[in-house]
């Protein structure tokens, strides 16, 4: 079944809406697209041309760093503010609120939380009452300035587990209780990489997983954040660009820079199940000169490109010959682009390349430190 | 009151300036001496490598508007855009002191919770002067565009 690996992106372009931002909704078969100014749009997945847009989110017309969801609940972030929607359609009851701080992106957690890394200022956490103005609360580390990039939320119940990229400080893991303080949170370090973006690598038997990716292309692996000595730290020779971002989503893991795709089926699996980070490992190489990249419900990797997302079907990459995901990538979404890595790009899809073993790096000094979550008073605008 | 800091002088002790517009730059002390409450330069800026990005903002006029702050960015022979700031910034903004002394700093990138001011905060740079930057080519588009967010290039 050959043609069920074929490489075919879809090539998403919305009229008069320069697309900064793309992920999932509430709705599975859907897709939420943030504007670089300000604006959202929500399409269907096989049929991204309708949908529900464009919208005014963020009245400030900066643009849209991340989306969230949680029951009537919708949290927009920008640079320039945080924006939450309560939208009940049953009682016909709306209303905003803004936040006068700007915010790298945005999650929801399933205890009903928004979490906001706002990079030096912490990690802001909101938790929307219907009829209640928002009350921010933000976790920091007291006497540690951190610099929070990017987060991930991993799991919980009764205390939700996040993981943070927190760029020269490692990765920073947060144990926030539903109920009451008590937070706590733990720095691991990187061997001072600059670590730029981090995901959960997705498995239910492993729901403390963590992929993580250094500016330099220095990748770790971690199987619990909470109880691993420290993370499995890669190095590909031959890695270009500038590390811009990681994904993960069945066992595969995808790193963006500012010059390739690179997709690693099989890293996970080896290296963190079989213990086995020696030797050369296949990776998967597109040449794309993309601004940013999101998964939507670990499936569909959108690529945002100047002037359209590449919305792909990850399976694509999995199985996929050699020939095929080049001629692909010629034929459909990259006609132009093609042409011109052509000379630089890689001559095939499918490439060996070697693994740094990780031995030469000395375990980590981790650090168990309490949270210091302080409610905060924000500027808020209600309407 | 305490000495903000040293003009950007030559050997002779008269202060550089640049060319066209005859700006002299000071290097403030507080965004030198390692505070960490407010934004540093990294040390591995030399004084001649921070002068040139006020340089180049002021060539580029890289404001928003003709009496604004300035913006500028610092990229490597290689055209790689470095970092200036010890928070991983890469764009510094330049205030004029007053007459034609100007100084700057890294800028963040997202407004942050102490920003004062109350009515019309917003984040800086403001989005025009990506868009001079971009027009200028020191920037690509895909920079600009990350530049936009927040995000490093």
């Amino acid at each position: 079944m050959s043609g069920e690996h074929k490489f075919h992106p879809t090539e998403i372009r919305l009229p008069n809406f320069e697309i900064a931002w793309a992920g999932e909704t509430l709705d599975t078969d859907a897709l939420c697209f943030g504007s670089t100014d300000g604006r959202l749009w929500f399409t269907k997945i096989k049929e991204p041309i309708k949908g529900m847009g464009p919208m005014v989110i963020a009245e400030s017309g900066e643009p849209i760093t991340g989306v969230a969801f949680w029951s009537y609940f919708m949290a927009a972030s920008t640079p320039n503010e945080i924006v939450i929607h309560y939208n009940n359609a049953e009682t016909n009851e709306k209303r905003k609120t803004m936040l006068e701080v700007g915010a790298h992106g945005i999650l929801a957690t399933p205890s009903g939380r928004f979490l906001a890394p706002i990079g030096v200022g912490g990690l802001l956490e909101i938790k929307p009452i219907v009829n209640v103005n928002a009350f921010p609360n933000l976790h920091t580390v007291r006497g540690k300035a951190l610099n929070f990039y990017s987060a991930v939320f991993l799991s919980g119940n009764q205390t939700e587990v996040i993981a943070c990229a927190t760029r020269r400080d490692g990765i920073t893991v947060a144990r926030l209780p539903q109920v009451g303080d008590g937070g706590k949170v733990r720095l691991i370090p990187c061997e001072g990489v600059d670590v730029v973006d981090v995901c959960t690598l997705g498995y239910q038997d492993l729901p403390l997983a963590v992929a993580a990716i250094g500016i330099d292309g220095s990748l770790f692996l971690m199987k619990n954040v909470l109880e691993d000595g420290g993370p499995l730290a890669l190095r590909f020779v031959g890695m270009q660009g500038t590390a811009y971002r990681i994904l993960s989503a069945d066992g595969n893991v995808f790193v963006l820079t500012s010059d390739f795709l690179y997709v690693l089926p099989s890293l996970v699996q080896r290296c963190l199940r079989e213990g086995n980070a020696e030797g050369p490992i296949s990776v998967t190489i597109v040449p794309l000169r993309a601004v940013d990249c999101f998964m939507a419900y670990g499936r569909w990797l959108l690529v945002i490109m100047p002037g359209f997302v590449a919305s792909i079907d990850i399976h694509t990459f999995l199985g996929g010959e050699k020939k095929s995901l080049f001629e692909d990538l010629k034929d459909f979404v990259l006609r132009d682009l093609y042409n011109k890595l052509r000379r630089r790009a890689e001559p095939t899809g499918r490439i060996r390349r070697e693994l740094t073993p990780t031995a030469t790096w000395p375990k980590p000094s981790i650090e168990d430190s309490p949270i210091t979550s302080d409610q905060m008073t924000v500027s808020t605008w209600v309407g | 009151m305490s000495d903000p800091g040293p003009i950007h002088h030559d050997e002779k002790g008269e202060p550089i300036r640049t060319r066209r517009s005859k700006y002299c730059y000071r290097f403030y002390i507080k965004h030198h001496d390692g505070n960490s409450a407010v934004a540093q330069w990294l040390r591995e800026i030399s004084k001649e490598e921070e002068f040139a990005v006020f340089k180049q903002a002021v060539c580029h006029d890289l404001s928003a508007d003709s009496h604004s702050a300035l913006y500028g960015l610092h990229r490597s022979s290689g055209g790689k855009i470095l970092k200036l700031g010890t928070r991983d910034e890469q764009v510094a903004k330049f205030l004029c002191e007053g007459g034609d002394v100007w100084h700057g700093y890294p800028c963040w990138p997202l407004l942050r919770l102490d920003d004062t001011g109350t009515k019309f905060k917003n984040r800086c740079p403001p989005k025009e002067v990506f868009r001079k930057m971009e027009n200028a080519k020191l920037i690509t588009e895909r920079d600009r565009r990350r530049l936009e967010v927040g995000k490093h290039v």
